[in-house]
């Protein structure tokens, strides 16, 4: 009887705290304009691939699992990542510290960590394997969790590093993938409704050679180097004794550090960091084939995950346009200021907010703090009672 | 069609054919001076390149080495301890080491030579390594100069703690502690690859260490890289000890440099670093080495470093950290030595001339003898058939040569008596044919002029045959026996003796001393050193063609252009 008891006052303080609270979370509808992307995708995937091998590539697996673990960081579940890499450096037996792959001498993040999902592995990161992953051609008996189970709601980060050259990308010394193969990859993934945007890094030698070969629409892409040209690595720990992370991706992560998982901050911003002084090359975007401008793509557009939802009002079967309009499709006033011009409403819950949200009863605040007042008294009461 | 016919119609009525072959041997030595100054013009600006880490993987002086003031304690501890062993036998200073290494946790074993003193060796397998792979050490009891070694056994037993204490090797490192880098050493990397039972898998590298009494403080390092039969160091190891040096602030000596010259970069300098390198790279085996050149044949790189100078601003650690360094720069290799160039020329320790560059000189000289041997025939005024119908007598003559030389060079390296009064005989006796020529031994004209066309093609083959695997050989013995070609024209017979002595193998060697004779016939048994078959089979069987063609034959030039025409 008593444990009933406190199950219903918990239930019914919890319900007063939500009204006693209001809405921290408010946002007026200009600002969810910002917020709320413009891509139109409803969830994001990252792929990212380390194609080298070896102990003195050991920058290339750090590059790799520090963009892992932004792109987790920023809100991409590893359900939705897919990560290929040899994964032979944390256990080298050249490590000085077994067990871990640091993406700086200052040995701040263990990138290795403990929860680092390896999709491929070791002798599985083939272009064979890159290939199908990208067009999903597999055997039926392929693992879900292998598979990029992406549609045409899908943003895409695709992100390479490794040893590359004119129009080509060497896959752990043994066989290399060509410009022209990832340009079909994407074309068979645009006619099979794939992805909605794909955003395209490279960080290998000569990289913008390797996205030249595009002609599928809806592709944002950034090499380290252009044509001829070297990238560089940062800088070596000398403890660990090799190099360990490139420039290009040092630069990319220094600046995705500063944002999370809301940050409005946009993909010009990041673009800005890529001069020749920083990365000691000449990083190339594309942009022809894409048509937002990257003044208005969102960094977490691709490196983060959907976290905003708007329900906008130009279905007419939605059950906000049922409740905002009467039944002759006209819009229901509920405050004269109302701005008529919204293109979307945000939900809210509040009961101060009137100017954008909607009460079921019409109740004023005070009315509804006193009611508030009175029901926890009661249930004060209550409970000295029981006890 | 008619233009060709046109050039043989002008060739023949301007007369050229005789002309051209008249101007053979002047041909033949003008291509003998080119291939000279071949070698001259490479250490010109603009000949050279500059050396270069080719392969990825080593990252020479990438990481900070430990091996540092702490350890020099250590050092200087064991030095003590060592230099006192000084004046026992090899078995109680191996027991002494022996217990030290037990001590860190080595395996150690030892390897009886059957002529010298055990050779003690300890193994550290690497704690996470795959145990396929080693580098060797190997300290000397004796360095080359004849000192104590003690500097560089006491660095081995600091570095071997130092090593134990790390968990990064990939590959197992192996300490040979050896009477003395020749024989003992050889047989030591042949008993590894052969019948030792304790091993750590195939050797990538190796490393004679020299740090005799040199106390505390050094000046600079001396390298030493010459293999066996030609064979070099791939350069990248140089190279990687060459750029850590540099970062440790290290001066290098290569080819005896002097200490005052060691920066000192001029076209004098590396031509006589090239010289150096030539002679000394064709007498390794033959003349006591670095010790490095022990590891040759079985895909070993290896060099010698020693010590040199006892002030220098430069400390005991230092070479160890050379030492250390290097190791773990092969220690991160995934494949064996094979991104650089196994055949090079050094000009200085950081210049250097490739195979494709320096071997034209070579190629010349073999032109050379070729265009000298066809002349031979061109002027003797006989009829090329008279050569081919005694073409069997010719070549029986010279199988008849190769026999003997072939004994000789069995029978040579087992004689125990007087050196130089062999070297005497050797290099006159053949002189005396003309004199104790009967009538019934003279050759005859053909047979003479084939024979002496023959063992100077001989010589050109053997040039060509020898040009890539071991240049410098190729290269001097072209040089040494080019009085040869000379006399393939009328001279005097005092010019033909001259000729003929100066380009024997045995006066050359007489002249170059004994011990080069002692080492040279037991190089084969001792190194597997094969210049002595060079030398006896080639040089000497093609000296005595020449020599029994000239002085036991009539070798007489007529007029032949007014034969002709």
């Amino acid at each position: 009887m008593k444990i009933q008891l406190n199950i219903v006052l918990v239930t019914i303080f919890s319900i007063l705290t939500v009204f006693v609270r209001g809405d921290i979370n408010v946002v007026n509808t200009e600002e969810a304009d910002h917020i709320i992307s413009k891509s139109k995708h409803t969830n994001n995937w990252a792929v990212l691939v380390s194609t080298s091998r070896f102990w003195f590539n050991y920058r290339h697996m750090a590059n790799v699992l520090s963009l892992y673990r932004t792109v987790k960081r920023l809100g991409i579940p590893d359900s939705q990542i897919i990560l290929m890499l040899s994964d032979d450096i944390a256990c080298n037996p050249r490590n000085a510290f077994p067990g871990t792959v640091f993406n700086n001498n200052n040995q701040a993040i263990d990138v290795y960590g403990d929860e680092v999902e390896v999709d491929y592995r070791g002798y599985e990161v083939t272009v064979e394997n890159f290939i199908r992953l990208l067009t999903d051609r597999w055997d039926p008996d392929h693992p879900r969790s292998k598979r990029l189970l992406t549609d045409e709601n899908s943003n895409i980060f695709i992100y390479l590093t490794g040893h590359g050259g004119n129009e080509f990308l060497k896959f752990q010394d043994a066989e290399e993938i060509g410009a022209y193969d990832i340009a079909d990859a994407f074309e068979q993934m645009y006619e099979k409704k794939r992805y909605n945007e794909i955003f395209f890094m490279i960080d290998t030698c000569q990289a913008n050679t390797m996205y030249e070969r595009l002609y599928s629409p809806n592709i944002l892409a950034v090499g380290s180097s252009k044509l001829d040209e070297s990238s560089y690595s940062h800088h070596s720990d000398m403890d660990i004794g090799v190099a360990v992370i490139d420039r290009f991706t040092y630069y990319t992560l220094e600046f995705l550090e500063k944002i999370d998982k809301d940050s409005k901050q946009t993909m010009d911003k990041l673009f800005n960091e890529y001069t020749y002084e920083n990365v000691h090359s000449n990083p190339g975007i594309r942009y022809d084939l894409f048509n937002r401008n990257a003044s208005e793509v969102l960094l977490t557009d691709f490196f983060g995950n959907v976290q905003n939802v708007v329900v906008e009002d130009e279905g007419e079967e939605d059950i906000l346009y049922i409740t905002n309009h009467d039944e002759r499709g006209k819009l229901v006033q509920f405050n004269q200021e109302h701005n008529k011009s919204d293109e979307s409403y945000q939900i809210d819950f509040g009961y101060e907010d009137v100017e954008s949200s909607q009460q079921i009863t019409p109740m004023t605040a005070n009315f509804i703090r006193g009611l508030g007042l009175v029901t926890g008294a009661v249930v004060v009461g209550l409970w000295f009672v029981s006890t | 069609m008619a233009l060709a016919e046109t050039i043989s119609r002008k060739i023949h009525k301007l007369g050229l054919v005789p002309k051209l072959i008249k101007l053979l041997p002047i041909v033949s030595i003008l291509l003998a001076i080119s291939s000279i100054s071949w070698i001259l013009i490479l250490p010109l600006n603009g000949n050279y390149r500059n050396t270069y880490i080719s392969e990825n993987a080593l990252m020479p002086s990438q990481v900070t080495s430990f091996f540092r003031e702490s350890e020099w304690n250590i050092v200087r501890g064991y030095r003590e301890e060592i230099s006192k062993l000084e004046n026992q036998s090899i078995e109680i200073r191996n027991n002494q080491l022996e217990k030290w290494v037990n001590d860190l946790g080595l395996v150690t074993a030892y390897h009886n030579n059957g002529k010298f003193n055990d050779t003690l060796y300890a193994i550290m397998h690497a704690p996470r390594g795959d145990d396929t792979e080693a580098m060797v050490l190997a300290i000397p009891w004796e360095t080359s100069d004849n000192e104590y070694n003690e500097g560089g056994m006491a660095l081995a037993i600091a570095l071997s703690r130092y090593f134990s204490k790390m968990s990064i090797w990939s590959k197992n490192i192996i300490i040979v502690f050896v009477e003395n880098n020749q024989f003992p050493l050889r047989s030591w990397v042949e008993a590894y690859h052969t019948s030792l039972e304790e091993t750590a898998g195939s050797i990538e590298a190796a490393i004679v260490l020299e740090y005799g009494k040199n106390g505390d403080y050094f000046d600079y390092y001396e390298l030493i890289y010459e293999g066996l039969n030609g064979q070099l160091p791939n350069l990248d190891l140089l190279n990687t000890v060459n750029l850590i040096g540099y970062h440790e602030g290290l001066h290098c000596a290569i080819q005896d440099t002097p200490s005052t010259e060691l920066v000192k970069d001029t076209y004098f300098t590396r031509l006589r670093t090239l010289i150096r390198g030539i002679i000394a790279l064709t007498l390794t085996g033959i003349k006591p080495g670095g010790g490095c050149e022990a590891f040759s044949g079985w895909q070993i790189q290896a060099f010698t470093i020693k010590a040199r100078g006892t002030k220098g601003p430069h400390d005991v650690t230092q070479f160890g950290r050379l030492v250390d360094s290097t190791f773990r720069s092969v220690n991160n290799l995934l494949e064996k030595f094979h991104q650089s160039f196994f055949f090079y020329l050094m000009l200085s320790k950081n210049h250097f001339v490739s195979i494709g560059t320096y071997l034209p000189s070579a190629v010349l000289m073999a032109i050379a003898f070729t265009f000298s041997s066809l002349g031979t025939i061109l002027i003797s005024g006989l009829e090329i058939n008279s050569f081919i119908s005694h073409s069997a007598k010719i070549l029986t003559i010279f199988v008849i040569i190769e026999i003997i030389c072939f004994i000789l060079s069995l029978t040579l390296p087992l004689i125990k008596v007087d050196i130089s009064i062999l070297l005497i005989i050797l290099s006159f006796i053949p002189l005396g044919l003309k004199s104790s020529s009967s009538s019934s031994f003279k050759l005859n004209k053909t047979t003479s002029f084939g024979l002496v066309a023959l063992s100077l093609f001989f010589i050109s083959l053997l040039i060509t045959a020898l040009l890539i695997v071991h240049f410098s050989l190729a290269l001097l013995l072209g040089l040494f026996t080019l009085p040869l070609t000379f006399l393939a024209q009328p001279k005097p017979k005092l010019k033909t003796i001259i000729c003929l002595l100066i380009s024997n193998p045995f006066f050359i060697i007489s002249i170059a001393g004994q011990d080069i004779f002692l080492g040279l016939v037991t190089s084969w048994h001792d190194l597997q050193c094969w210049t002595w078959f060079v030398v006896s089979l080639g040089w000497y069987s093609a000296w005595l063609g020449v020599a029994v063609g000239t002085l036991s034959g009539d070798f007489t030039v007529q007029d032949t252009t007014k034969k002709q025409q």
